[in-house]
Protein backbone atom coordinates (compact mmCIF):
# COMPACT_ATOMS: atom_id res chain seq x y z
CA UNK A 1 0.00 0.00 0.00
CA UNK A 2 1.73 3.09 -1.26
CA UNK A 3 1.38 6.69 -0.14
CA UNK A 4 -0.70 5.95 2.93
CA UNK A 5 -0.87 8.48 5.71
CA UNK A 6 -0.11 7.62 9.31
CA UNK A 7 -2.86 8.65 11.71
CA UNK A 8 -1.51 7.09 14.88
CA UNK A 9 1.54 5.17 16.04
CA UNK A 10 1.35 3.20 19.28
CA UNK A 11 4.63 2.11 20.84
CA UNK A 12 3.06 -0.48 23.09
CA UNK A 13 3.01 -4.01 24.37
CA UNK A 14 2.22 -6.61 23.21
CA UNK A 15 2.45 -5.04 19.75
CA UNK A 16 3.44 -1.79 18.21
CA UNK A 17 0.57 -0.56 16.08
CA UNK A 18 0.38 1.71 13.08
CA UNK A 19 -2.94 3.25 12.11
CA UNK A 20 -3.09 4.74 8.65
CA UNK A 21 -5.49 5.99 6.01
CA UNK A 22 -5.41 4.71 2.47
CA UNK A 23 -7.02 6.56 -0.42
CA UNK A 24 -8.19 4.58 -3.41
CA UNK A 25 -8.31 5.68 -7.05
CA UNK A 26 -11.69 7.29 -6.50
CA UNK A 27 -10.57 9.24 -3.49
CA UNK A 28 -12.34 7.05 -0.96
CA UNK A 29 -10.44 6.76 2.30
CA UNK A 30 -10.24 3.55 4.29
CA UNK A 31 -8.86 3.31 7.81
CA UNK A 32 -6.36 0.56 8.53
CA UNK A 33 -4.45 -0.81 11.51
CA UNK A 34 -1.33 -2.91 11.35
CA UNK A 35 0.53 -4.62 14.16
CA UNK A 36 4.22 -5.45 14.46
CA UNK A 37 6.30 -6.97 17.21
CA UNK A 38 6.69 -5.61 20.70
CA UNK A 39 8.94 -2.59 21.31
CA UNK A 40 11.56 -4.90 22.80
CA UNK A 41 11.61 -6.84 19.55
CA UNK A 42 11.36 -4.16 16.88
CA UNK A 43 13.79 -1.81 18.60
CA UNK A 44 16.49 -4.27 17.55
CA UNK A 45 15.43 -3.60 13.96
CA UNK A 46 15.72 0.16 14.12
CA UNK A 47 12.30 1.21 15.35
CA UNK A 48 11.80 3.57 18.27
CA UNK A 49 8.94 5.42 19.90
CA UNK A 50 9.24 8.29 17.43
CA UNK A 51 9.76 6.31 14.23
CA UNK A 52 6.39 7.46 12.97
CA UNK A 53 4.34 10.58 13.50
CA UNK A 54 0.78 11.36 12.47
CA UNK A 55 0.86 12.77 8.97
CA UNK A 56 3.86 10.75 7.79
CA UNK A 57 3.38 9.34 4.31
CA UNK A 58 4.69 5.80 4.09
CA UNK A 59 4.45 2.57 2.12
CA UNK A 60 3.01 -0.38 4.01
CA UNK A 61 3.50 -4.06 3.28
CA UNK A 62 0.95 -5.99 5.31
CA UNK A 63 -0.68 -9.39 5.67
CA UNK A 64 -4.40 -8.61 6.01
CA UNK A 65 -6.72 -10.48 8.32
CA UNK A 66 -8.80 -13.09 6.59
CA UNK A 67 -11.86 -11.01 7.45
CA UNK A 68 -12.36 -7.71 5.69
CA UNK A 69 -11.61 -5.79 8.82
CA UNK A 70 -8.82 -3.51 7.56
CA UNK A 71 -6.34 -4.91 10.05
CA UNK A 72 -3.32 -7.08 9.60
CA UNK A 73 0.24 -7.97 10.48
CA UNK A 74 2.92 -5.68 9.12
CA UNK A 75 5.70 -7.15 7.05
CA UNK A 76 7.55 -3.87 6.67
CA UNK A 77 7.03 -0.18 6.18
CA UNK A 78 9.06 2.18 4.03
CA UNK A 79 9.44 5.75 5.18
CA UNK A 80 9.46 8.73 2.86
CA UNK A 81 13.25 8.94 3.21
CA UNK A 82 13.59 5.36 1.95
CA UNK A 83 14.27 3.78 5.35
CA UNK A 84 12.75 0.32 5.69
CA UNK A 85 11.47 -0.84 9.05
CA UNK A 86 10.75 -4.54 9.22
CA UNK A 87 8.57 -6.49 11.58
CA UNK A 88 10.34 -8.68 14.11
CA UNK A 89 10.86 -12.36 13.37
CA UNK A 90 8.08 -14.65 14.46
CA UNK A 91 10.10 -17.75 14.82
CA UNK A 92 9.69 -20.79 16.95
CA UNK A 93 8.48 -19.52 20.31
CA UNK A 94 8.37 -22.92 21.92
CA UNK A 95 4.72 -23.09 21.01
CA UNK A 96 3.41 -20.55 18.58
CA UNK A 97 2.39 -17.36 20.28
CA UNK A 98 1.17 -14.04 19.05
CA UNK A 99 3.66 -12.32 21.30
CA UNK B 1 -9.17 -2.81 -5.67
CA UNK B 2 -11.37 -4.69 -3.22
CA UNK B 3 -11.21 -7.85 -5.40
CA UNK B 4 -7.45 -7.51 -5.52
CA UNK B 5 -7.34 -7.26 -1.74
CA UNK B 6 -9.62 -10.29 -1.40
CA UNK B 7 -7.26 -12.17 -3.63
CA UNK B 8 -4.35 -11.02 -1.48
CA UNK B 9 -6.23 -11.97 1.70
CA UNK B 10 -6.99 -15.46 0.46
CA UNK B 11 -3.55 -16.14 -0.87
CA UNK B 12 -1.67 -14.52 2.02
CA UNK B 13 -3.95 -16.04 4.64
CA UNK B 14 -3.30 -19.39 3.08
CA UNK B 15 0.42 -18.80 3.02
CA UNK B 16 0.37 -17.59 6.61
CA UNK B 17 -1.69 -20.62 7.69
CA UNK B 18 0.80 -22.95 6.07
CA UNK B 19 3.64 -21.02 7.65
CA UNK B 20 1.99 -21.33 11.07
CA UNK B 21 1.59 -25.08 10.65
CA UNK B 22 5.19 -25.34 9.65
CA UNK B 23 6.27 -23.42 12.74
CA UNK B 24 4.12 -25.58 15.00
CA UNK B 25 5.94 -28.60 13.63
CA UNK B 26 9.27 -27.12 14.74
CA UNK B 27 10.58 -26.12 11.32
CA UNK B 28 13.56 -23.80 11.19
CA UNK B 29 12.34 -20.36 12.08
CA UNK B 30 11.74 -17.91 9.26
CA UNK B 31 14.53 -15.40 8.83
CA UNK B 32 13.14 -11.92 8.58
CA UNK B 33 16.60 -10.44 8.41
CA UNK B 34 16.90 -9.28 12.00
CA UNK B 35 17.52 -10.55 15.51
CA UNK B 36 14.58 -11.88 17.46
CA UNK B 37 16.04 -10.83 20.76
CA UNK B 38 19.17 -9.38 22.32
CA UNK B 39 20.65 -12.82 22.88
CA UNK B 40 20.52 -13.47 19.16
CA UNK B 41 21.91 -10.02 18.45
CA UNK B 42 24.84 -10.57 20.81
CA UNK B 43 25.67 -13.85 19.11
CA UNK B 44 28.73 -15.70 20.30
CA UNK B 45 30.43 -13.38 22.76
CA UNK B 46 32.99 -15.98 23.72
CA UNK B 47 33.64 -17.20 27.27
CA UNK B 48 34.71 -13.81 28.62
CA UNK B 49 36.93 -15.54 31.12
CA UNK B 50 36.29 -18.23 33.70
CA UNK B 51 33.09 -18.39 35.70
CA UNK B 52 33.38 -16.74 39.11
CA UNK B 53 32.69 -19.13 41.94
CA UNK B 54 29.15 -19.22 43.34
CA UNK B 55 28.15 -16.07 41.56
CA UNK B 56 25.34 -15.52 39.07
CA UNK B 57 25.19 -11.79 39.72
CA UNK B 58 24.38 -9.65 36.71
CA UNK B 59 22.13 -9.08 33.72
CA UNK B 60 21.59 -11.94 31.28
CA UNK B 61 20.00 -12.04 27.83
CA UNK B 62 17.84 -14.98 26.86
CA UNK B 63 15.65 -16.01 23.98
CA UNK B 64 12.22 -14.42 23.92
CA UNK B 65 10.94 -17.97 24.51
CA UNK B 66 12.73 -21.15 25.48
CA UNK B 67 12.57 -24.16 23.22
CA UNK B 68 10.28 -26.53 25.06
CA UNK B 69 10.25 -30.29 25.10
CA UNK B 70 6.96 -32.10 24.61
CA UNK B 71 5.04 -32.70 27.81
CA UNK B 72 4.35 -36.30 28.83
CA UNK B 73 0.92 -37.83 28.97
CA UNK B 74 -1.44 -35.94 31.23
CA UNK B 75 -3.67 -37.35 33.91
CA UNK B 76 -7.46 -37.09 33.43
CA UNK B 77 -7.41 -33.97 35.62
CA UNK B 78 -4.64 -32.47 33.53
CA UNK B 79 -6.44 -33.28 30.29
CA UNK B 80 -9.60 -31.58 31.50
CA UNK B 81 -7.71 -28.42 32.48
CA UNK B 82 -5.93 -28.41 29.15
CA UNK B 83 -9.22 -28.72 27.32
CA UNK B 84 -10.46 -25.56 28.99
CA UNK B 85 -7.42 -23.52 28.03
CA UNK B 86 -7.75 -21.65 24.72
CA UNK B 87 -4.26 -20.67 23.69
CA UNK B 88 -3.25 -17.91 21.31
CA UNK B 89 -1.65 -20.49 19.11
CA UNK B 90 -4.93 -22.30 18.48
CA UNK B 91 -7.44 -19.47 18.68
CA UNK B 92 -7.47 -15.88 17.52
CA UNK B 93 -6.29 -13.60 20.29
CA UNK B 94 -9.81 -12.26 20.67
CA UNK B 95 -11.12 -15.75 21.47
CA UNK B 96 -8.22 -16.89 23.65
CA UNK B 97 -8.55 -17.16 27.42
CA UNK B 98 -4.81 -17.04 28.02
CA UNK B 99 -4.57 -15.20 31.34
CA UNK B 100 -1.75 -13.00 30.10
CA UNK B 101 -4.12 -11.58 27.51
CA UNK B 102 -5.45 -9.31 30.23
CA UNK B 103 -1.98 -8.69 31.68
CA UNK B 104 -2.41 -11.27 34.43
CA UNK B 105 1.01 -12.34 35.74
CA UNK B 106 2.86 -14.94 33.72
CA UNK B 107 3.51 -16.68 36.98
CA UNK B 108 6.10 -19.34 37.67
CA UNK B 109 7.42 -21.36 35.91
CA UNK B 110 6.01 -19.80 32.73
CA UNK B 111 8.07 -16.65 33.36
CA UNK B 112 11.29 -18.66 33.04
CA UNK B 113 10.03 -20.30 29.85
CA UNK B 114 8.55 -17.30 28.00
CA UNK B 115 9.34 -13.60 27.77
CA UNK B 116 12.81 -14.42 28.99
CA UNK B 117 14.64 -11.72 27.08
CA UNK B 118 16.31 -10.60 30.28
CA UNK B 119 16.91 -11.92 33.77
CA UNK B 120 19.00 -10.52 36.60
CA UNK B 121 20.48 -12.14 39.66
CA UNK B 122 21.57 -10.36 42.77
CA UNK B 123 22.11 -11.48 46.31
CA UNK B 124 21.44 -10.21 49.79
CA UNK B 125 21.90 -11.94 53.13
CA UNK B 126 19.97 -15.19 53.19
CA UNK B 127 18.50 -14.93 49.72
CA UNK B 128 19.12 -14.58 46.04
CA UNK B 129 16.83 -12.36 44.02
CA UNK B 130 15.99 -13.27 40.43
CA UNK B 131 14.43 -10.44 38.47
CA UNK B 132 12.79 -10.57 35.07
CA UNK B 133 12.85 -7.90 32.38
CA UNK B 134 9.26 -8.71 31.49
CA UNK B 135 7.02 -6.85 33.88
CA UNK B 136 9.98 -6.16 36.16
CA UNK B 137 9.02 -8.82 38.65
CA UNK B 138 11.28 -10.54 41.11
CA UNK B 139 11.42 -13.86 42.88
CA UNK B 140 12.97 -14.42 46.28
CA UNK B 141 15.07 -17.57 46.46
CA UNK B 142 15.88 -18.27 50.09
CA UNK B 143 19.37 -19.61 50.72
CA UNK B 144 19.27 -19.59 54.51
CA UNK B 145 18.59 -23.31 54.78
CA UNK B 146 14.87 -23.10 55.34
CA UNK B 147 12.57 -25.76 53.93
CA UNK B 148 9.89 -25.24 51.35
CA UNK B 149 6.47 -24.55 52.84
CA UNK B 150 4.06 -27.43 53.08
CA UNK B 151 0.36 -27.60 52.42
CA UNK B 152 0.33 -24.52 50.21
CA UNK B 153 -3.25 -23.78 49.26
CA UNK B 154 -4.60 -26.06 51.94
CA UNK B 155 -7.68 -25.32 54.00
CA UNK B 156 -6.09 -25.15 57.41
CA UNK B 157 -5.59 -21.76 58.95
CA UNK B 158 -1.81 -22.01 58.75
CA UNK B 159 -1.72 -23.13 55.10
CA UNK B 160 0.24 -20.64 53.00
CA UNK B 161 -1.57 -19.06 50.09
CA UNK B 162 -0.60 -19.97 46.55
CA UNK B 163 1.55 -17.36 44.87
CA UNK B 164 1.78 -16.36 41.26
CA UNK B 165 5.53 -16.95 41.49
CA UNK B 166 5.57 -19.66 44.15
CA UNK B 167 7.91 -20.14 47.07
CA UNK B 168 11.57 -20.85 46.31
CA UNK B 169 14.68 -22.06 48.06
CA UNK B 170 18.12 -22.45 46.57
CA UNK B 171 21.55 -23.96 47.20
CA UNK B 172 24.83 -24.43 45.39
CA UNK B 173 25.97 -27.77 44.04
CA UNK B 174 29.69 -27.31 43.73
CA UNK B 175 30.81 -23.82 42.80
CA UNK B 176 29.02 -23.29 39.50
CA UNK B 177 25.52 -24.75 39.68
CA UNK B 178 22.77 -23.01 41.62
CA UNK B 179 19.77 -25.25 42.23
CA UNK B 180 16.37 -23.72 42.91
CA UNK B 181 13.30 -25.61 44.09
CA UNK B 182 9.85 -24.06 43.98
CA UNK B 183 6.39 -25.03 45.16
CA UNK B 184 3.09 -23.25 45.61
CA UNK B 185 2.51 -21.76 42.14
CA UNK B 186 -1.02 -20.52 41.63
CA UNK B 187 -3.03 -22.91 39.45
CA UNK B 188 -4.46 -20.02 37.46
CA UNK B 189 -1.15 -19.67 35.64
CA UNK B 190 -0.40 -21.79 32.62
CA UNK B 191 2.71 -23.88 32.31
CA UNK B 192 3.38 -22.66 28.79
CA UNK B 193 1.92 -20.79 25.79
CA UNK B 194 0.16 -23.93 24.58
CA UNK B 195 -2.02 -23.82 27.67
CA UNK B 196 -0.63 -26.87 29.38
CA UNK B 197 -1.81 -26.70 32.96
CA UNK B 198 -0.24 -27.29 36.31
CA UNK B 199 -1.65 -27.96 39.74
CA UNK B 200 -0.85 -26.52 43.14
CA UNK B 201 1.16 -29.70 43.70
CA UNK B 202 3.68 -28.63 41.08
CA UNK B 203 7.32 -28.81 42.10
CA UNK B 204 9.91 -27.21 39.86
CA UNK B 205 13.65 -27.62 39.93
CA UNK B 206 15.81 -25.09 38.09
CA UNK B 207 19.52 -25.70 37.66
CA UNK B 208 21.56 -22.65 36.70
CA UNK B 209 25.08 -23.56 35.66
CA UNK B 210 27.54 -20.79 34.94
CA UNK B 211 29.70 -22.34 32.26
CA UNK B 212 32.06 -19.37 32.00
CA UNK B 213 31.81 -15.65 32.63
CA UNK B 214 29.45 -15.05 29.68
CA UNK B 215 27.30 -18.17 29.52
CA UNK B 216 24.59 -19.42 31.83
CA UNK B 217 22.81 -22.69 31.12
CA UNK B 218 19.45 -23.48 32.67
CA UNK B 219 17.54 -26.71 33.03
CA UNK B 220 13.94 -26.66 34.22
CA UNK B 221 12.37 -29.86 35.51
CA UNK B 222 8.65 -30.28 36.14
CA UNK B 223 7.22 -32.66 38.70
CA UNK B 224 3.43 -32.52 38.99
CA UNK B 225 1.87 -35.96 39.48
CA UNK B 226 -1.64 -34.50 39.66
CA UNK B 227 -1.25 -33.19 36.09
CA UNK B 228 1.46 -35.25 34.36
CA UNK B 229 2.11 -38.97 34.50
CA UNK B 230 5.84 -38.50 35.01
CA UNK B 231 8.37 -35.79 35.81
CA UNK B 232 10.07 -34.24 32.82
CA UNK B 233 12.63 -31.67 31.77
CA UNK B 234 10.68 -29.01 29.96
CA UNK B 235 13.65 -27.07 28.69
CA UNK B 236 17.38 -26.63 28.58
CA UNK B 237 18.10 -23.06 27.67
CA UNK B 238 20.94 -20.61 27.89
CA UNK B 239 21.55 -16.98 28.71
CA UNK B 240 24.32 -14.64 27.63
CA UNK B 241 25.98 -11.96 29.71
CA UNK B 242 24.79 -8.52 28.61
CA UNK B 243 27.84 -6.28 28.12
CA UNK B 244 25.98 -3.09 29.06
CA UNK B 245 24.48 -4.76 32.14
CA UNK B 246 21.11 -3.18 31.44
CA UNK B 247 17.94 -4.14 29.67
CA UNK B 248 14.65 -2.82 28.40
CA UNK B 249 11.60 -1.86 30.32
CA UNK B 250 9.06 -4.37 29.06
CA UNK B 251 5.66 -4.16 30.69
CA UNK B 252 2.22 -5.55 29.98
CA UNK B 253 0.14 -2.42 30.35
CA UNK B 254 -3.59 -3.07 30.72
CA UNK B 255 -4.62 0.07 28.85
CA UNK B 256 -2.27 -0.71 25.95
CA UNK B 257 -3.46 -4.28 25.91
CA UNK B 258 -7.09 -3.12 25.80
CA UNK B 259 -6.31 -0.83 22.88
CA UNK B 260 -4.59 -3.65 21.03
CA UNK B 261 -7.63 -5.89 21.50
CA UNK B 262 -9.98 -3.13 20.31
CA UNK B 263 -7.92 -2.00 17.31
CA UNK B 264 -6.38 -5.23 16.08
CA UNK B 265 -7.36 -8.46 17.77
CA UNK B 266 -11.16 -8.13 17.85
CA UNK B 267 -11.48 -6.88 14.25
CA UNK B 268 -9.04 -9.53 13.05
CA UNK B 269 -11.27 -12.18 14.54
CA UNK B 270 -14.35 -10.49 13.16
CA UNK B 271 -15.40 -9.96 16.73
CA UNK B 272 -16.59 -6.38 16.68
CA UNK B 273 -19.13 -6.84 19.43
CA UNK B 274 -16.58 -7.65 22.08
CA UNK B 275 -17.71 -11.27 22.52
Amino acid sequence: MKQVKVTKFLWANPHTMVMFDMKDDKGNISHWAGEAGSPAAVRLLGWNKNSLQPGDVITVHLYPSKFESHVGRLDKIVLSNGTTLRDSPRGDLGVLSRY
Amino acid sequence: MRNLLKCCVVSLAGALFVACLALAQSSPKPNFGGPEDLKEKLGDTGPGGPAPRRDLTGFWAGRVAAKLNPVPAMTPWGQEQFRLHKSNGQYPVADSNDPIKGCDPLGFPRNILFMTRGIVFTTMPGKTIEMSEYNRIWREIWTDGRELPKNVGGRSADAPDPRWYGYSIGHWEGDYTFVVNTVGSDERTWLDNAGHPHSIDLRVEERYTRVNHNQLEVTVKIDDPKTYTEPFVITKSSFTWIPEQDFEEELCVPSEQAEYLKLIADPAANNKNGK
